[in-house]
Formats: C-alpha cells, structure tokens, sequence
C-alpha cells in the first residue's frame, strides 16, 4: 500500500474515514431514516393514537438501526476489520451532532410552536422547504464529518424531492404536501445506492 | 546521530503500521491486513515484533465464535513514534540543507 507522500497524516485519515463509510451501510440507514419520514403523515390520518403513532415511528427506527448493526457485524467486520477511531475524534463528531441537533430542535421550536414570523417567509412551501433545509443541512453535516461527497448530494436530492412535490402538490397532483412520495422516491433512492455499495464491498472484500 | 535511530520503528512496514495504530483507539488484525496490505505472516511478525519491544498491546477476544485480536499501541509506542518522528524531521532538515 502506498501512501502519499505529501501528505501521510491526511492521507491516513481519509483512509480511516473511508473504512467508516464505503460499504454502504450508512447510505442504506440514512435511506431508511428518509424513507421512514414519508410514514408520518400517512400515520396521521389512520386515527390512531399519537403515543401508537409515534411507537410504530421509533420501532421503524429502531429496527433500521438494528438491521444496519446486524450487517455491519456479520458482513462488514469480518470482511474490513474493525477499527475504533481516537476517543478525541468521537467526541467532536458528537459535539457537532449535538450542536446540529439543538440548532434544530431551535429552529422548530421558533417554526411551529411559537408561530413566528419566519415561517412567512416559506410562502406555500412552508412545510417542504423546512423539511428539506433540515435534511441537507444533515446530509452535509455527515458529509463533511465523513469526507463524502455522496453525501452532500444526498442532502440536494432530498432538499429538491421535498420542493417538486410540494409544487405537485400545490397543483393537485399528491396528497400530504407531497413528503410520502418525496421521502419514498429520495429515501428509496439512497437505500438502492446503498445496496449498490455494499454489494461492491462484498465482492472487493473476501472473507478470509 | 543516525546510528540512534529506533531501527524497530524505522522498518516501513512496522512504521507504517504505527501510523496506523497512532491515529486509532485500536483496530483489529483484518483492518490493519487490509489497510497496510501486507500478507498475514508479515503483519504477524511485525506485530510480534512491536509487541515484545512493549510498543503496541494485543487483547484476544471471540466474537461470533470466531477470533479476534484487538491492537493498541501502549504509551510507550507513542512516546517511542513521537520521538522517532522527532528525530527523522531533525536529520531531514539537516540533509535538506546538505543537498540545496
């Protein structure tokens, strides 16, 4: 293996990010975790409890997670190896998690509960443009953690699938302002570019 | 002097490998197969290597049924890296300025 000489520790680095990211496994639950959203609203009409409502959510969620998890131990691991990365990297990656988080948890907050203003500012695409603003806002933030450029293209995909079927909505065409199909098609998309990845991993990577 | 040189750590296979072991918490014996690409008896013997001189540290597990090594390197290794990349940034200087 040759590593460049010009710059070895970030050639390193990469390569251990890449290790994070290259089976795909991450672009299916990220997928997934898309996908899943387009439940909401439909969940909302069944007339079921809010507290049912929200436990079939989680346990959507859950499952993903534990599905992903599952992979990584049975194909991933035994394939790549496992690699722990310094305790000082995990934390700041959760710092900025954290500080995502609560910049959205904020930005809701100021959206919805308390009415402000802003939400003028969406016009008829008060629902899409937020929704979408919050998950390329999320894909870029992992992209730039994680050195892929995938991702940020993601988060594009994602953010442009709310606002097109927010207008189709607006004409008429969808229901729900357009977010089960626009989650469904940009969430389908990436779990299928996902799968892609982590059958190109299975055949590059043997086990021994 | 060139003659102190840390020849453990000079070899480029097991420098490399501290490169690796210095920018993780711990990695297991696949991922560093994989990441150095050396075949399984060099890595073995490399590690075997870095492990009597007491730079790195190996935990055995079973996981799955199937075994694994978990690889750190100690404060040793680190203080031992460190030093070593210390002193080869001092000799190059130094060459840089014979070969200008």
């Amino acid at each position: 293996m040759v590593i460049d000489p010009t710059s070895p520790t970030r050639d390193i680095n990469r390569r251990l990010l890449l290790s994070l990211h290259q089976d795909g496994l991450l672009d299916i639950l990220a997928g997934l975790i898309v996908a899943i959203f387009g439940f909401i609203p439909i969940l909302d009409e069944t007339g079921l409890n809010a507290g049912v409502r929200q436990i079939i959510i989680l346990s959507f969620y859950g499952i993903s997670v534990f599905m992903i998890l599952w992979l990584r131990r049975k194909i991933v691991i035994p394939r790549s190896g496992f690699m722990k990365l310094p305790r000082k990297t995990t934390a700041r990656m959760s710092i900025i998690m954290l500080i995502i988080n609560i910049i959205l948890f904020l930005f809701f907050i100021s959206l919805y509960l308390f009415d402000l203003p802003v939400r003028d500012y969406f016009g008829s695409y008060q629902m899409s443009i937020p929704l979408g603003l919050v998950f390329l806002l999320m894909f870029t933030v992992a992209g730039s953690l994680l050195k892929a450029a995938r991702f940020y293209l993601y988060g594009i995909l994602v953010a442009i699938a709310f606002v097109v079927f927010e207008e189709l909505f607006l004409k008429g065409y969808v229901s729900h302002h357009g977010i089960p199909l626009a989650a469904f098609i940009s969430g389908g998309l990436i779990v299928g570019l996902g799968i892609v990845l982590l059958y190109r991993f299975i055949v590059k990577y043997k086990i021994d | 002097m060139l003659q102190d040189i840390n020849r453990i750590i000079h070899e480029p296979s097991r420098l490399l490998l501290l490169i690796f072991l210095y920018s993780v918490e711990k990695a297991d014996f696949t991922f560093l197969k994989l990441q150095t690409g050396m075949t399984q008896g060099n890595l073995s013997s490399h590690l075997h290597k870095l492990e009597s001189e007491g730079y790195i540290e190996s935990e055995k597990q079973f996981r799955n049924k199937r075994p694994l090594t978990l690889i750190q390197i100690t404060q040793k290794g680190r203080g031992a890296f460190k030093a070593y990349v210390e002193s080869m940034h001092h000799y190059y200087t130094d060459l840089v300025d014979l070969v200008k």
